[in-house]
């Protein structure tokens, strides 16, 4: 408050109001008034009220919460960053989840697998999806995907199951054939794998329905919402990849070491079998594990829901994670698949030449000398990711709540300056917090960006050396 | 190393001499090969690679699917419903849906039963009914076993909250020590956790007492309903049909707890007799359009609400698409022509004279007898007058007579009309009115018709939409030099004003500082300051606010005229008198007199705005000499904006009243009748007559209006001509504005630079430019160019809120500027080396200094620019109304082309790395020097890779929606940022006119956006949305493909390697 002094000159000041536009302040003394100038700028917000949770008027406790009323009426303006930097993250965490093995297996058999004819069709395919509007994207996902996924969530639970099983399971069967036959058959490889997907469909579509009962106590919504069941099916869901990943391990350090010991003079007949039923029984312990492990998780009073699964919401990081998946599936494989065909075809002639299969070459040779090349197209898809507006701002629901419920809405930084920077005043505090919000999304991308980057360079350079 | 040979290379056994299959497979020892080969993890990688293929597959079939069939005419489907209504709309979708029973409890009565009929039907008749207690009796059970299922869980949270409550009161208690209320608060506050668990225990078991009172309470229906099942049913009831049964119509007339009951109780059994959890039904959604009546578009209309056998598809239904209010479906009742009668100049006069005497005679003052004499003395003009009606109203019907199924209605000024040959022989008829009144003539007449009046409708959008917008634009434009004029005087007064103020501050200061006030650097200041004060004075006596002050001048000079004009009117017409009724009589002076009464009035209401006008002049009189040309211009410019206007308003008011003399009456399934004038439907069709061609019709014409007219209804039917125009304008500009910077970025990194940090650094800026997100994007653009570079445009630095410099800094600067770039000029050529000699660190020194001084100037040359007092934008006459300070095409444009930049340079630097070193070595070897290597070599043979570049920037910026909501796409500009006028004043196709830069303007996938989350009636967006997506996708798609294309091309002539 400028020239407050000057008042001191003998008058006594009866009463002191604060203007009403609040950019003044009014003392009423002896028989005249006096005005001062008063622009405290900002006070609304601080760097702790931007980052740290907040005592708001009429709350129980501190919280951290985005709420911006324009207007100066009302209840105060929130503006705490941290819902939407945890949305962004949210949005990130689960597009990456579906988007990055999706986009590095299949750049793993394009560049590995695949016969050179079918890679110059495939690679500009991939690549044209790459320049799909995202607001295309977005708008699919939330009219057409959106609705869709609600009335069959149980199915397509099932589909994240049945579809990698419907894959493996064929590989096994695969080897049932003649060598012969298999390896005249396997250049139509890629076009099993096509129709295998509508299969995998199929089956989920089959088992949705019992995967609901079964896991979901016969209605999921109801389920999600906590009214009926245990947590059990949850974890189950939340539990298979992780016991099919132990399982997997064991049975390669373990069981395949003994089989190889004992399977000496086996038939090729007789081995390929005992491998059909090995898988088999895998597959039964992880299905055996996880049910132990979610038992034993439900038994002792843990219930998944409330945390990662919860009350079912129409606009979801689900849907969202499969639409922005697409968005970066495209990114991540070009650089992927371009890592993985720039490894020295001599690396790879040495390694055949030494007896290795294609697989083998695969994983101990080209991957870990591309994998600088796959860790910056991870972090490029990734920097995409975090700054998708369309999508997020089309199919995410926009609620500015912190929770990791894959079945919840949220509201991103990008989508949140998009959807309020149009209406913010020119100047106000809103508008100036959007535009840190942009400067905090641009600092976010550009450190992910400049590591992958570095990386980038340092893979090209030592790709050049070999 | 060229990717090519890697790829023929990955599959190992592409170049070996092969070994024959059988060969190989023989080589292969059994077991342990099989898991060397890694299938399973093989066929997940194939998997992943098919998945991906077949989701951009499904998408692309999805987008094209859903646009391609939303234009397709549907039959229109009629039912009737259980609860006695009609439903008629086209079916625009099928689903099944799980029936609840309080959703079913929510219908109609009627439907309920009907549902309850058709399951005891289906679950076994008479037999179920008799049975119907016991199955009661069995979701009693059920709902028994839910409630005992809870109790364990309220036990449960009952302790868990007991135990909670007394955790938080010991931990408060411990911490307070029974102090004061302030810290209780914030203890339980610090004891939230505890407290936070307890709060969601209380929620929990609220809901769960909730659904056990819901439960009980459907436990007292079931009692309810057993008890009242067991009473015997009334064997007869009159009131009834016979189809049904005693024990069913007992239970139709159940109390409502019975009901609820039993349906349960149905749905229960249903399900179970089905085998499935739930119950399904089926249900379609009608678009039942007729929005103004009904007060909505679409109705959902479940299988068990209709009554059998009523479904129809009926011949004469009309689908009519309309400018306004939606679709309209309804069956063509009357179709009517209105002929309007003209009334002869002869006519009018006559009735004007009688019309005179008859209102105002009073006006003449005259005692009865007088006045009894003037009524006799006009006797003979009004009996003139009804003859010549007479004869005329006959003349006009005689061509009007009633032939096969037409009839024709007389039109009275007053009253309901009749038919034409029953009309009264002497009441006045303004019209007459065709009417065709079966579906089949009538529509025959519509067909007939519709055309014509489409085509005026088009032309008198012309004129509303560009005529009219041009008269305005006039208006504006002469307002805009008196602005100027205005903002003269500001000028002259603003440095005055600057002065004044320093003094004022120079002086506070020397107050502070005490300094005596009879000093003379004192007395100077002071008088300084009434020198001022005077000029100011002398200034300000001058500026008059033009603007307002000349428009309110214009308005009172017009309603001045106007009163001149309705004397003249009252002059012209005792005229009229004195010839009809002779020079001197009685009934002439009469009628003078009463003119000379109306006219004394109206001189007395001129009176009043003449006042007001004077001393408006007056006022002008005040402004300086100057500005009268401007003024002069404006009364012109506006009295001639005003004849225009007239003129056009009156080919809009002719358009108008021909086209409304068309009506067709339609009957809609609710009973209703609507009037639908024909210029308000766009296209109408009897939808279940059509043939195949008709449709194709139809469809064709629906995608042309798509791509070739304006939104309608917002945006939710019609065409998107705009958002394609801005979509395409946009790009170019983009294009034009990103080509220049990326090719020559490109050019540097690629054939000058040498390898180094700084390159380095470049290389990194340009792929994380590539990465940041594009809503940054629109937000710098937002700052930067809209209210940085816009603003400064409009109105100058003071409009951008950036600092003025005063005029002597602002000179010292410019002379700063002069002196830096001299020095680093001199300090440039001293500091060159000639080709081929050894670089000295001195001479290193000095170009480094130069270039440092080079950044000094630039540096100093952008703050010139931008503080200069000397600037005050060139739409200064517009503010505060922005012009640049705001989103439009070019700040679209140009965050777009920030945006697209890294494609570009990747793209040209690639295409620059394919050009072969042989080609550069060869052109060396000739004796030319870098740049004309460069020219004429390299440029021509990497044109295709940066054009391939420039085509795919073109397909990002396309498609890149998030900024261009920031940067100025909105939902509806009323005007194109290209003008499609030619002189004529009709629309063509191609642009003849200037583009508007500062325009804001429509953008397909904003659009998408706008219309599928903002718009009010998603659901009758859909279509437009569904086709918008189709239509950005081709384009998008077509660019993609031209660049893959070109690629190819590229790849076949340079087979050389890049990394």
């Amino acid at each position: 408050v400028a020239e407050a002094q000057t008042l001191d000159q003998g008058v006594p000041v009866d009463f002191v109001t604060i203007a009403p536009k609040d950019d003044g302040l009014i003392a009423v003394g002896g028989d005249g008034m006096w005005l001062a100038d008063f622009d405290p700028a900002h006070p609304e917000v601080t760097w702790a009220s931007l980052f740290l949770p907040v005592w708001y008027e009429g709350y129980e406790e501190p919280d951290m919460t985005w709420q911006s009323s324009f207007a100066g009426v009302g209840p105060e303006m929130k503006l705490g960053l941290w819902p939407l930097i945890f949305g962004t993250l949210k949005a990130t965490f689960y597009c990456m989840l579906i988007g990055a093995p999706l986009a590095l297996l299949a750049a793993i058999y394009t560049s590995e697998f695949s016969r050179p004819r079918a890679k110059a069709t495939i690679k500009p395919v991939v690549e044209m999806m790459a320049s799909l509007p995202s607001v295309v994207l977005g708008f699919l996902a939330a009219l057409v995907f959106a609705p869709l996924v609600e009335k069959s969530v149980p199915t397509c639970l099932a589909a994240m199951v049945t579809l990698p099983a419907v894959f493996v399971t064929s590989a096994f069967l695969w080897h049932l054939m003649p060598p012969v036959t298999a390896l005249r058959l396997e250049r139509f490889r890629f076009l099993y794998c096509l129709a295998l997907v509508p299969v995998g469909l199929y089956f989920a579509w089959l088992i949705g329905p019992t995967f609901e009962t079964v896991f979901f106590a016969g209605n999921i919504m109801l389920w999600l919402d906590g009214q009926i069941g245990t947590g059990t099916g949850a974890w189950m869901m939340l539990l298979l990849p992780l016991s099919a990943t132990v399982v997997a391990g064991l049975t390669m350090t373990f069981a395949n070491a003994w089989i190889r010991r004992i399977s000496g003079n086996w038939s090729r007949q007789k081995f390929v079998v005992m491998n059909l039923l090995k898988f088999l029984l895998g597959s039964v312990a992880t299905v055996a594990l996880a049910w132990t492990l979610s038992s034993a998780l439900t038994g002792i009073g843990f219930d998944p829901r409330g945390t990662y699964v919860d009350t079912y919401v129409q606009r979801n990081a689900l849907v969202v994670g499969f639409a922005m998946g697409f968005a970066v599936i495209p990114i991540i494989y070009t650089i992927a698949e371009d890592a993985l065909s720039t490894v020295p075809a001599h690396l790879r002639s040495a390694s055949l030449g030494a007896g290795a299969t294609p697989w083998q070459t695969t994983i101990r040779i080209v991957m870990p000398t591309a994998m600088s090349g796959l860790f910056s197209a991870l972090m490029i898809g990734l920097g995409r990711a975090v700054g998708e507006t369309m999508i997020v701002l089309m199919a995410g629901g926009n609620t500015p709540v912190r929770d990791w419920n894959i079945f919840n809405g949220f509201r991103t930084l990008a989508a949140n300056i998009a959807v309020e920077l149009p209406e913010a005043v020119q100047g106000s505090t809103h508008f100036r917090t959007l535009f840190l919000a942009a400067l905090a999304l641009f600092v976010m991308t550009f450190f992910v960006n400049t590591i992958a980057e570095l990386v980038r360079l340092r893979f090209r350079r030592r790709a050049i050396e070999l | 190393m060229s990717s090519d040979v890697s790829q023929s290379e990955n599959t190992p056994d592409a170049d070996q001499p092969k070994p024959s299959i059988r060969q190989r497979a023989r080589r292969s020892p059994a077991g342990n090969s099989v898991l060397a080969q890694g299938e399973p993890m093989v066929w997940l990688t194939g998997g992943a690679l098919a998945l991906c293929l077949l989701m951009i597959l499904g998408l692309l079939g999805a987008v094209l699917f859903l646009g391609m069939s939303t234009f397709q005419p549907l039959p229109i489907v009629k039912v009737q419903l259980h609860d006695g209504s009609t439903v008629v709309g086209e079916v625009t979708r099928q689903e099944t849906f799980d029936v609840s029973a309080d959703s079913l409890l929510n219908e109609q009565p009627v439907v309920v039963d009907k549902f309850v009929e058709n399951a005891v039907a289906e679950l076994g008749g008479e037999e179920f009914l008799a049975d119907l207690p016991s199955y009661i009796k069995e979701h009693s059970t059920r709902i028994e076993g839910e409630i005992a299922e809870t109790t364990d869980k309220v036990a449960l949270l009952e302790g868990l909250i007991e135990q909670g409550e007394k955790q938080v009161e010991d931990r408060i208690a411990a911490e307070t020590g029974g102090k004061g209320r302030v810290q209780d608060r914030l203890d339980a506050i610090r004891a939230s956790a505890a407290g936070k668990k307890l709060k969601g225990f209380r929620a929990e078991l609220s809901t769960i007492r909730g659904k056990v009172d819901a439960l009980k309470g459907q436990l007292v229906a079931d009692q309810e309903a057993i008890d009242y099942l067991a009473t015997e049913p009334k064997t007869s009831d009159p009131s009834s049909d016979n189809n049904v049964s005693p024990k069913l119509r007992q239970v139709f007339d159940a109390p409502r707890p019975v009901k609820v009951a039993v349906v349960n109780t149905v749905l229960d059994q249903l399900a179970k007799s089905r085998g499935v959890r739930k119950v399904n039904g089926q249900r379609r959604l009608f678009r039942i359009g007729n929005k103004k009546i009904t007060g909505k578009t679409f109705q959902w209309v479940a299988d068990f609400e209709v009554k059998p056998e009523s479904q129809e598809e009926p011949e004469w239904s009309i689908i009519a698409e309309r400018t306004e209010w939606g679709r309209f479906y309804g069956t063509p009742k009357q179709f009517s022509v209105r002929h309007e009668r003209v009334v002869s100049d002869e006519e009018k006069e006559l009735a004007a004279i009688v019309k005179l005497f008859d209102e105002n005679l009073y006006r003449a003052e005259l005692d009865e007898t007088q006045q009894a004499a003037i009524q006799a003395a006009i006797e003979p003009l009004r009996k003139e007058l009804a003859e010549l009606r007479k004869k005329r109203i006959d003349e006009f019907f005689a061509p009007l007579e009633a032939g096969e199924g037409r009839e024709v209605l007389a039109i009275p000024l007053f009253g309901e009309p009749v038919a034409a040959n029953d009309r009264a022989p002497d009441a006045d008829y303004v019209a007459a009115l065709e009417v065709w009144k079966t579906p089949k003539t009538s529509w025959k007449k519509f067909e007939e018709h519709h055309d014509d009046v489409l085509e005026r409708s088009a032309r008198r959008h012309n004129l509303k939409k560009h005529d009219l917008g041009h008269v305005s634009h006039t208006r504006i434009d002469s307002r805009k030099l008196l602005r100027e004029q205005e903002l003269k005087i500001d000028h002259q007064l603003a440095p005055i004003d600057r002065e004044k103020r320093a003094i004022e501050d120079k002086m506070a200061e020397m107050v502070e500082n005490d300094v005596d006030q009879s000093s003379e650097e004192w007395t100077a200041l002071q008088q300084r300051l009434d020198e001022i004060a005077e000029e100011a004075r002398k200034l300000e006596k001058q500026a008059v606010n033009l603007v307002s002050l000349c428009s309110e001048i214009y308005q009172y000079r017009n309603s001045v005229a106007d009163f001149d004009k309705l004397i003249d009117e009252n002059n012209a017409l005792a005229e009229a008198v004195t010839t009809r009724l002779g020079e001197d009589s009685a009934a002439t002076a009469a009628g003078k007199k009463i003119i000379a009464s109306l006219n004394a009035e109206k001189e007395n209401e001129r009176k009043q705005p003449a006042d007001t006008l004077a001393e408006l002049e007056a006022d002008l009189s005040r402004a300086p000499d100057d500005v009268n040309a401007a003024v002069e211009e404006y009364f012109k410019v506006q009295a001639k904006a005003d004849e225009d206007d007239a003129a056009i308003q009156k080919d809009i008011n002719q358009i108008t009243e021909e086209n409304n003399r068309f009506e067709l009456l339609m009957a809609t399934a609710t009973g209703d009748d609507a009037v639908l004038s024909l210029d308000t439907i766009v296209r109408a069709y009897p939808a279940n007559q059509l043939t195949t061609g008709d449709k194709a019709g139809i469809y064709a014409s629906r995608w042309w209006e798509f791509i070739s007219a304006d939104p309608r209804e917002a945006n939710s039917e019609g065409g998107v001509l705009p958002a394609i125009w801005g979509t395409v304008v946009m790009t170019l500009i983009m294009s034009i504005a990103v080509a220049p910077f990326g090719v020559l970025a490109a050019l540097y990194l690629r054939e000058y630079a040498k390898a180094g940090i700084v390159v380095s650094v470049i290389r990194i800026s340009i792929s994380n430019l590539a990465g940041v997100p594009s809503i940054v994007f629109g937000v710098f653009g937002l700052g930067f160019f809209c209210y940085g570079a816009g603003k400064f445009i409009d109105g100058g630095p003071g409009n951008a809120g950036w600092p003025i410099l005063p005029t002597g800094q602002w000179y010292m600067a410019l002379a700063g500027l002069a002196v830096a770039s001299v020095v680093a000029f001199v300090l440039g050529i001293a500091g060159a080396t000639k080709p081929g000699a050894t670089v000295t660190p001195a001479k290193q020194a000095l170009s480094v200094a130069s270039t440092l001084f080079w950044m000094v100037a630039v540096a100093t040359f952008a703050a010139i620019v931008i503080t200069t007092p000397y600037f005050r934008g060139f739409y200064e006459a517009d503010l505060p109304t922005p012009t640049f300070g705001k989103g439009g095409m070019l700040w679209a444009s140009l965050t777009l082309a920030l945006l697209t930049l890294p494609v570009v340079i990747v793209a040209t630097e690639e295409a620059l790395a394919a050009v072969p070193n042989s080609m550069r070595e060869g052109s060396y070897g000739c004796g030319a020097s870098k740049w004309q290597t460069i020219r004429n070599i390299v440029l021509p043979h990497a044109l295709p890779g940066i054009m391939t570049g420039m085509i795919l920037a073109m397909a990002r910026g396309a498609g890149e929606v998030a900024p261009l909501m920031l940067v100025g796409a909105v939902k509806l500009a009323p005007e194109l940022p290209v003008t499609l006028t030619n002189w004529a004043g009709s629309i063509g196709p191609l642009p003849t006119g200037p583009l508007h830069s500062d325009r804001s303007f429509m953008h397909l996938g904003f659009h998408i956006y706008d219309l599928g989350f903002q718009s009010q009636d998603s659901e009758a967006a859909k279509p437009m949305v569904f086709t918008t997506t189709l239509l950005l996708i081709l384009i998008i798609a077509l660019l993609n493909i031209g660049a893959i294309w070109l690629r190819a091309k590229l790849r076949k002539r340079f087979q050389s390697g890049q990394f």
